[in-house]
Formats: C-alpha cells, sequence, structure tokens
C-alpha cells in the first residue's frame, strides 16, 4: 500500500474524534481533507471512499504479495 | 585446548495482541514492547494494522511469508516458531505481535515461549481484546449470566464437544469451518455450516435465534451483527472472519438443596 495512504488512515484511526468527523462529512469534504492532508487525488479519493463505507479496505486495496497469499490461506 | 564456557546472553521473547480495532484496542504495556524491542516479528489481518506496526519500530518483519501454498498449517506454525525463538536466542529482545490476543486461536505463540521457557529464557505473553471480549460488549452478553462456553467451530463439530445449551454458547471462525488448507468459496463454507447446523439443533430448536458476529475493525466501520434463526445461518453470506453466538436455551432451574446447605454454612 502507498505508505502516505497507509500513515494517513493509520493517523486517522489513532485519532477517534477525527475519524469521526471525517466520517461524518461529506464525500466531497472528506476528499478535500485528505488532499489538505497530503494525499494525491486518487489516494485522497480512495480514502474518502474507504471511511464513507464505499468500499472495504481489505477487498479493494492493492496489498503486498505476501499478504494476498496470507488472505488465500488464512 | 579449552572451550569457552562464555555463552552469549539471551534474549527476551515479549508476545502482545493489536486487538481487533485498529489503534483502539492496543495496551500502553503492548505498545511499550514493541517500540523497545530489538527486533518485532508480526502477523496480521489487514495493510494498516502492518503499517501501524512499522511506524512504531522499522526493525519490523512479516511472518505472513511462511504461509505457502500446498504447506500444512502446522508446518508452518513450527517455521514461525523457529524464527521467533532463533531471534531470541541469539540475544534479542523480540516482540512477536499477532492480530487480536495472541493466546487466542494461535498456536505459535504459545509454542514459542514455552520453547523458550524450556532454556531458562525469559519468554511471556501480554493479555489483550479477542473477539469474545467485543462480542460481550456489543451483543450485551454477561457471561457470568449462566456462564459460558466457546470452541473453536471445526473442532466443536469434529471433537463431538460438550457443553450445557442453558449456558452461552460461542463458536469461533465459523466462517472458516471445515477449511484445513486455502480457503474455499462461499458455497463451501455454506455446506459446511449446514453440518454444524444439524449438529446444534441436537440442543436447539429450528426456530432459535443466533447471532453472527464480526466486531469492527476501523473505526470508521461498524461492527456486523446478523440475528437469524438457526435453521437458515446456512442461507447466509458468512464473513472468514465471523464468530457465532448462541443465546442460552432455557433457563437452568436452581439447586435448592445446595442454597440450603450455602445459607447453613454462612451462618454457622
Amino acid at each position: 500500500m502507498n505508505p502516505k495512504l497507509a500513515k494517513f488512515l493509520v493517523d486517522l484511526a489513532l485519532s477517534p474524534g477525527e475519524a469521526t468527523a471525517f466520517k461524518e462529512a461529506s464525500m466531497n469534504e472528506k476528499i478535500q481533507q485528505a488532499k489538505a492532508a497530503g494525499l494525491n487525488d486518487d489516494d485522497a479519493a480512495y480514502a474518502a471512499q474507504v471511511v464513507h463505507g464505499v468500499i472495504s479496505i481489505e477487498s479493494e486495496l492493492p496489498p503486498s504479495q505476501a499478504t494476498q497469499t496470507f488472505k488465500k490461506i488464512w | 585446548m579449552v572451550k569457552s564456557r562464555t555463552r552469549r546472553a539471551a534474549g527476551v521473547l515479549r508476545v502482545v495482541g493489536t486487538g481487533l480495532l485498529l489503534g483502539g484496542h492496543m495496551t500502553r504495556q503492548a505498545e511499550h514492547e514493541i517500540r523497545t524491542a530489538d527486533r518485532v516479528f508480526y502477523l496480521l489481518n489487514s495493510p494498516l494494522m502492518e503499517s501501524w506496526i512499522r511506524d512504531m519500530n522499522p526493525r519490523s518483519e512479516t511472518l505472513v511469508d511462511l504461509y505457502v501454498p500446498g504447506r500444512l498449517r502446522s508446518v508452518t506454525y513450527s517455521l514461525m516458531v523457529k524464527r521467533i525463538c532463533q531471534a531470541v536466542e541469539a540475544g534479542q529482545r523480540v516482540c512477536a505481535v499477532f492480530y487480536g490476543h495472541p493466546g487466542v486461536l494461535a498456536q505459535a505463540p504459545h509454542a514459542a515461549i514455552r520453547r523458550l521457557r524450556r532454556q531458562g529464557i525469559d519468554a511471556g505473553m501480554l493479555p489483550a481484546i479477542s473477539a469474545d471480549a467485543c462480542l460481550f460488549a456489543d451483543l450485551g452478553v454477561n457471561p457470568g449470566d449462566g456462564g459460558y462456553a466457546c470452541f473453536e467451530a471445526t473442532d466443536f463439530l469434529v471433537s463431538r464437544r460438550r457443553f450445557d445449551s442453558t449456558s452461552h454458547l460461542v463458536l469461533w471462525q465459523v466462517g472458516l469451518l471445515g477449511v484445513t488448507g486455502p480457503a474455499t468459496g462461499r458455497s463451501a463454507a455454506q455446506r459446511h455450516l449446514q453440518l454444524l447446523v444439524r449438529r446444534l439443533r441436537r440442543w436447539y430448536s429450528a426456530a432459535h435465534k443466533v447471532v453472527l458476529y464480526a466486531a469492527s475493525a476501523f473505526p470508521w466501520t461498524p461492527m456486523v451483527a446478523v440475528q437469524c434463526r438457526l435453521d437458515r445461518v446456512a442461507n447466509l453470506e458468512i464473513l472468514p472472519m465471523m464468530t457465532m453466538y448462541v443465546p442460552p436455551r432455557v433457563g437452568r432451574a436452581v439447586d435448592r438443596d445446595a442454597l440450603r446447605r450455602l445459607h447453613h454454612l454462612a451462618e454457622s
């Protein structure tokens, strides 16, 4: 995963207040906030969709090959 | 020639868990162990969790490469134990990080600790939040009210486990029921579930309500709790990490004789 995107989502998870506020924002607001945090357009849109519940982080992220193997077998 | 008796001091192993919720369940003690370790091994279920651990300690590496298609799980687990223990035996302070509670549904952490302790090496595990702890909170279940039994779902089925149906019953990993190798598709899991339902029908009616549950993994995703009749469980789409909760069938009658004796002892 793009380290910058991962860091953005992890930081969000580590701040429950910010995570709640981000979750409650509109999709457009989410994208703008993510871009303001330094994500590029694609990653900002992706982060917004994950938190909005449009896509699942496990199924849609391009994980490492190792993680793919793990998920197949686990 | 005299052989040297000096030996490099053995290291330390601390096994910790992340809990289930990214960023929300890890204890401060576990975080301290991760941050101060010479070396961290991890086995986690999401790339975000992995990223978080690597941020805490750049000397972190995954154990997931030991999972190879076709390799028996028992072999994979012994290789995990070997990798963890060799680092400790070489004198390093090692932290092994597992998803959820490191001692629940995980063989390698227990085996690594046993192997090191046999050598007199300092090895231990820190408690963490597991799926049943989340289930009690999310579903409002008090295991002290009537008792609580839990089994790994496949083991429950194939080992003909006995339990008291007037207590709460939790079956772990129903989504992986009967899966011993690479995960199979949804239909196979449903066929397996039918076997489980048939077994549970010995104690419960077809209309008995059960809950299929998965704890929240991220602050922005809610927990999943699907309630349905027991005889319709196999029609549901089951997530791999789902747990089944079966509420008590009926209340158990109080043993008045035991109650009277306790009362008598308390007064004497």
